[in-house]
C-alpha cells in the first residue's frame, strides 16, 4: 500500500491548523512589531466560549461560534488597550512587550483553569461519527475540510482587504512605518486596536476548530503559537501568504520527519529548521 | 526551620542563575531564554557523573563547567548572528533542541524516567548531607559568583559589554571585535549556570528534563527582570523574591480548589504590572 | 537615591514578613485545642501545568474518600499543595509538609517527583505513599509505592498476547514516566516469544496529531497496536484510527480504564491494574460529572487507609506509628482493591487482570 498520498494529506491537515494560527499572529506581528505571546492564550478562551456557549447553554452551533469569536475579538482588544498600548505609548522594546505578553498568557491560562477546569476538553457532540471524506487516496474529515477552507479564505479576505481597502493600506502603512503613518493622518492607535481585534478572533477561531477537531486544555496555546511563529518566519513574517505557506511547508517537514525519524523529536525538529531559517533566510521565504 | 534552609538554598542556586542570565542580558543587552539549557548540562553532566563513576562532586562540578562551555560556544556562536526578538526567538529554539536532548537520549539520561539517588557532595571525607551545610556551600558558591560578576561588570571588560549593549556600531567602529566579546561573556554566563545546576542536582538528588524546560528560562529571566537588569545585586532580590512569592501565597488561604491557578494569576499580574510601572525592575539600571 | 533606598527598604520588609509568618504558621499549628484531635495527611499534586487534569482528579478522589468516611472520632485535615509535576517543586511542597504542617503521612503524585521526596521523607521520618510506575523511589523505611508494578502487567500483557496467538505488535508510547516504565516491561517480556515487535513510535506528552504514526502501522498491517497514552491523546489516537479507517485492534496496560470515552474501545481487552470495583468509578462519575483520571483511585484508597488506620487507634498517630500500623495490617479490605499485601521494600502488591470494554464499561474477563 502506497501511504505517500495520506502522508500528503495528513501534512496539509497538520498544516491548516497552523496556518490559522499563523495569518492572526502575523497580523498582529506586522503590524505591532512584537511577539504578542498572549496570542497564544486567545485561541483556549476561543475554544472555552464556544464550550460554554455551546455545551453548557446549549445554544445553537453557528450562534456560539459567532459569539466565541466576538469574545476573543474584544478580549484581544481589551488587552491591547489595558497593557500593550501604554507600553508601545511609552516606545518600550519589543523585550518588554515580550514579558507583558508572558504574564498576560500565564493569567489567562489560569483563569481559563479556574473557570473550566483543567480536564480536556471536545467540542463536538459525538467526536466518534463524523464524516470522512476520501480524497486522492487519503481520508479528511469534515472539520478538517472546514479548517482548511476557512484558512484559505481568511488569507484571501486579508489580502483583499489590504490591497483595496483604505483600512488595509493604513495597516500596511503602520506597518511599514509607524510614525510616518501617524504623520500622514493615520489613526494609529485606532487602527492597531481593529488589529488586535481582528488577529484575537482569528486565533480564537483556530481554537475552536481545533476544538471540534481534537479538543481544547487551558494550556493549549503556546505550543500552538510557537508553531505558528515558526510558520512565519520560514515563510515570511508580516507577509500575510508567508505564513500559509510557512505552515504547510512546517507541517510537511514534521509529518516526513516523524516518518522517517521518530515522533519524539517533533519540536526538535521545528525549532532547529527556525534556527536554520533564522541563520541563512531571516526574512523567510516571501518578503514582505 | 528545614523549610526556610530548604528554600534558602533554592533561592541560593537561583541567584546564581539570575546573577549568570543578568551578564548576558542586562549587561550586554542580549535577550537570551535558553539559561534553563546549561542549568540543565551542568545538573545532568554531574548526575551522570556522580551516579555512574562516584567521582568527587566538585571534580564533577568542574566537567560540567568545561562541557556547559563548549556547547555554549556552539550555541553562543549562532545565536550571535541574530538580533533583538530574533535573538530571543533562537534561544528559545535552542532551549527546546537541549531539552529534547534530555529527554530523548534515553541510554544516556533516562530520558523521563530521570536520574535518581545522586548522591550529595563531600570534601575530605566530609559530606554535605545536612541541609544547613549544603545550604552554607551553596552560599559560599554564591558569593563567589557575586564577586566575579561585580569584577567582570566593574572592569574594563565590562565596560565594552555596556557599550556593545548601548551602541554596537559604535564600539565595533572604534575596533573592538564586539563577536568576540559577546561569545565571551554567553560562554562566562553558561559556565556560572552550569555551576547551579550541579548544585541543583545533587541537592534534590534527583533531576529529570522537566526541571529544564522552556518556561524555567522564562522564569530566570523574570527573575533579573524584577530584580532589576544590569544590577548584580538586583538579580539576588530577584531570586528571593519570586522563590518566596509563591510560599507566601501559600499561607494566603485561597481556597484548595483554586489556590494553584490563583498564584498563577498573580504571578502573570505581576510580570505586567511591573512591564507598566517598573520596567527597570525593583533596583535596575538598565530598561529593556 | 532616595528611591532606592525605598525599595531596599521594602524588599527587606517582604522577606521579614514573609519569614515571621512562616515561623508563626509553624510554631502555631503545634498547639491544636484537644477537643478533637486533628490528623493531617500532606498531598502534592501536578494542579497547574499540563498534569493538571490528573492533580485535579486526584485531589477529587481525596476528597471523597473524606467524606464518604462519614463521622469519624478524629479530626482529618487533607493539606493539598501543587508541585506542577516539577521534581524540584515537589520537594519544597514535602519539606513544607513535614516542617510547617507536621503530617502524619504524604501523598506524592508520579515517579520523578516521588525520587525527589524520598530522601526528605527518609530524613523526616515520615511515611511516604508515591504513585509511581518506576520503583526506585522506594528508599529505606517511610517510602512506599502504591502502584501495581508495571513488570506484572508487562509480563501479563505478553502471555495474553502470545495466548491470542498475535504474530506481530505495533507499539505506540508516551514519553512519560509513568508509560514507559510499562512499555520497556512489555518489550522485556516479550523478547523470546513468538511475537514480533513490528513498529515502536514514541510521542510526546500533549501532541494531538498521530494520523502519520496511524499511517505508517496501517501499512506495517500489525495484528495488533498496544497503545500507552494518558487521556484525552488516547481517545485523539483513537478517533484518528477510525477516521483513517484503520479497523487494527488495540491494546493497552491500564489506558483504557481511564478514558473519558471507553466506548471508542469496545470489545478490546487490556491489562488492568487489579480488581479496580467499578462502584468508584461510577460513584465519582455521579459526584463530579467526570470519569476519575490515572491515580485517582489509588489516592482514594490511600486516604481511606490512613483514615481507618486512625481510627482504629486511641490517640493520634505519630508518623512512625501510622507507618508501623500500616506496616503490620497491610492493607485488609481496601475498598478498591480488596486485600492487598505491603511487601518489606515497601510495595503494594496489586495483581494485574485481563479486562475488556464491554458496553462502554471495563469488565473483568473470567480466567
Amino acid at each position: 500500500m502506497d501511504i505517500i498520498p495520506q502522508l500528503i494529506l495528513n501534512s496539509i491537515i497538520a498544516g491548516a491548523i497552523y496556518a490559522m494560527i499563523a495569518l492572526g499572529f502575523n497580523l498582529i506581528y506586522g503590524t505591532a512589531k512584537f511577539f504578542d505571546l498572549g496570542y497564544g492564550a486567545l485561541t483556549a478562551v476561543g475554544g472555552y466560549a464556544v464550550f460554554y456557549f455551546y455545551k453548557t447553554l446549549g445554544l445553537d452551533l453557528y450562534v456560539s461560534i459567532l459569539l466565541g469569536v466576538l469574545i476573543v475579538g474584544v478580549i484581544g482588544f481589551i488587552v491591547y488597550k489595558l497593557v500593550y498600548s501604554p507600553l508601545r505609548k511609552r516606545k518600550s522594546s519589543g523585550m518588554v512587550l515580550l514579558v507583558a505578553a508572558l504574564g498576560v498568557l500565564t493569567a489567562l491560562q489560569a483563569i481559563i483553569a479556574i473557570l473550566f477546569t483543567s480536564q480536556f476538553q471536545t467540542l463536538s457532540q459525538n467526536s466518534s461519527s463524523e464524516q470522512v471524506f476520501n480524497i486522492l487516496g487519503g481520508a479528511i474529515t469534515q472539520t478538517q475540510l472546514v479548517t482548511l477552507i476557512i484558512g484559505f479564505v481568511i488569507m484571501i479576505v486579508i489580502g483583499l482587504v489590504f490591497r483595496y481597502t483604505l483600512f488595509g493600506k493604513a495597516v500596511k502603512a503602520i506597518g511599514d512605518d509607524e510614525e510616518v503613518s501617524k504623520i500622514v493622518g493615520v489613526n494609529t492607535e485606532n487602527i492597531i486596536g481593529w488589529v488586535f481585534f481582528i488577529g484575537s478572533a482569528i486565533g480564537g477561531l483556530a481554537g475552536i476548530l481545533i476544538g471540534f477537531d481534537t479538543g481544547i486544555e487551558p494550556t493549549m496555546g503556546l505550543s500552538l503559537l510557537l508553531k505558528g511563529v515558526i510558520a512565519c518566519i520560514i515563510g515570511g513574517i508580516g507577509n500575510v501568504y508567508g505564513g500559509v505557506l510557512g505552515a504547510f511547508l512546517l507541517a510537511f517537514i514534521e509529518n516526513f520527519g516523524i516518518w522517517h525519524i521518530s515522533g519524539e523529536w517533533k519540536d526538535a525538529i521545528a525549532f532547529a529548521v527556525l534556527i536554520l531559517f533564522l541563520l541563512f533566510r531571516p526574512h523567510g521565504i516571501l518578503r514582505k | 526551620m528545614e523549610y526556610i534552609i530548604h528554600i534558602s538554598i533554592l533561592i541560593s542556586i537561583y541567584a546564581i542563575l539570575g546573577l549568570s542570565l543578568n551578564l548576558v542580558v542586562g549587561f550586554t543587552g542580549l535577550l537570551s531564554v535558553t539559561q534553563a539549557a546549561f542549568y540543565g548540562i551542568g545538573a545532568y553532566v554531574t548526575a551522570i557523573l556522580l551516579t555512574s563513576t562516584g567521582m568527587n562532586f566538585f571534580l564533577a562540578l568542574i566537567i560540567g563547567m568545561a562541557i556547559t562551555g563548549v556547547c555554549s560556544l556552539a550555541i553562543g556562536f549562532v545565536l550571535s548572528k541574530f538580533k533583538d526578538d530574533y535573538y530571543a526567538l533562537g534561544s528559545f529554539g535552542f532551549n527546546v533542541i537541549i531539552y529534547s536532548i534530555f529527554l530523548n537520549w534515553q541510554s544516556l539520561t533516562r530520558g523521563p524516567l530521570g536520574i535518581p539517588g545522586i548522591p550529595r557532595p563531600s570534601l575530605f571525607g566530609f559530606t554535605f548531607s545536612e541541609n544547613v551545610w549544603f545550604l552554607a556551600l551553596s552560599i559560599v558558591l554564591l558569593i563567589l559568583v557575586y564577586f566575579i560578576c561585580r569584577f567582570i561588570t566593574g572592569s574594563s571588560f565590562g565596560r565594552v559589554l555596556k557599550s556593545i549593549r548601548e551602541d554596537e556600531g559604535a564600539i565595533s567602529a572604534f575596533g573592538y571585535r564586539t563577536l568576540w566579546y559577546k561569545l565571551a561573556i554567553f560562554v562566562i554566563s553558561a559556565m556560572m549556570a552550569s555551576i547551579a545546576g550541579s548544585l541543583f542536582a545533587s541537592y534534590i538528588t534527583f533531576i529529570d528534563p522537566s526541571s529544564f524546560v522552556l518556561s524555567e528560562s522564562i522564569f530566570i529571566l523574570a527573575i533579573i527582570i524584577l530584580g532589576g537588569l544590569a544590577n548584580n545585586k538586583g538579580a539576588v532580590i530577584g531570586a528571593a523574591c519570586l522563590i518566596l512569592l509563591p510560599e507566601i501565597l501559600r499561607f494566603v488561604g485561597f481556597p484548595d480548589d483554586i489556590a494553584a491557578q490563583m498564584r498563577q494569576v498573580v504571578y502573570g499580574v505581576i510580570l505586567v504590572a511591573l512591564m507598566l510601572y517598573r520596567p527597570q525592575g525593583l533596583i535596575g539600571e538598565y530598561r529593556l | 537615591m532616595n528611591n532606592k533606598k525605598t525599595i531596599w527598604i521594602t524588599v527587606g520588609v517582604i522577606v521579614v514578613v514573609a519569614v515571621i509568618a512562616i515561623v508563626a504558621f509553624s510554631s502555631g499549628s503545634n498547639k491544636q485545642p484537644a477537643v478533637k484531635q486533628t490528623v493531617k495527611i500532606g498531598l502534592a499534586l501536578p494542579l497547574t501545568g499540563g498534569a493538571a487534569f490528573l492533580g485535579e482528579s486526584s485531589r477529587n478522589a481525596a476528597q471523597m474518600a473524606l467524606s464518604d468516611a462519614g463521622q469519624t472520632k478524629y479530626n482529618y485535615d487533607l493539606v493539598i499543595e501543587d508541585d506542577a509535576f516539577n521534581p524540584a517543586k515537589t520537594a519544597t511542597v514535602v519539606t513544607k509538609f513535614v516542617n510547617i504542617d507536621k503530617v502524619s503521612a504524604i501523598i506524592t503524585f508520579g515517579s520523578g517527583t516521588s525520587n525527589a521526596a524520598a530522601p526528605i521523607n527518609e530524613n523526616a521520618k515520615i511515611p511516604r505513599f508515591g504513585l509511581a510506575s518506576d520503583p526506585t523511589s522506594a528508599i529505606g523505611d517511610y517510602n512506599f509505592i502504591h502502584w501495581t508494578p508495571p513488570f506484572k502487567e508487562g509480563q501479563l500483557s505478553a502471555s495474553e498476547m502470545v495466548k491470542k496467538g498475535y504474530k506481530n505488535v505495533a507499539i505506540v508510547d508516551t514519553n512519560h514516566s509513568g508509560t514507559l516504565a510499562v512499555t520497556n516491561s512489555v518489550k522485556e517480556a516479550l523478547k523470546n516469544t513468538s511475537v514480533k515487535i513490528a513498529s515502536y513510535d514514541l510521542t510526546n506528552v500533549g501532541d494531538k496529531d498521530f494520523r502519520t504514526i496511524i499511517t505508517k502501522i496501517k501499512a506495517l498491517k500489525p495484528d495488533i497496536v498496544l497503545v500507552e497514552m494518558f487521556s484525552p491523546e488516547i481517545e485523539i489516537f483513537a478517533k484518528q484510527m477510525k477516521e483513517l479507517g484503520v479497523k487494527i485492534p488495540m491494546t493497552s496496560v491500564e489506558t483504557f480504564e481511564w478514558s473519558n470515552d471507553p466506548s471508542l474501545f469496545e470489545g478490546m481487552w487490556f491489562i488492568s491494574d487489579a480488581k479496580i470495583t467499578p462502584s468508584f468509578a461510577e460513584k465519582y462519575q455521579a459526584k463530579f460529572n467526570d470519569g476519575p483520571k490515572p491515580g485517582a483511585t489509588y489516592v482514594y484508597d490511600l486516604v481511606t487507609l490512613f483514615i481507618n488506620n486512625q481510627e482504629k487507634a486511641d490517640h493520634a498517630l505519630s508518623p512512625t506509628e501510622m507507618r508501623d500500623s500500616i506496616i503490620k495490617t497491610g492493607y485488609e479490605n481496601s475498598p478498591i482493591f480488596g486485600n492487598i499485601q505491603i511487601d518489606k521494600d515497601g510495595f503494594f502488591i496489586t495483581n494485574a487482570s485481563v479486562k475488556m470494554i464491554k458496553n462502554g464499561k471495563a469488565v473483568l474477563i473470567p480466567e
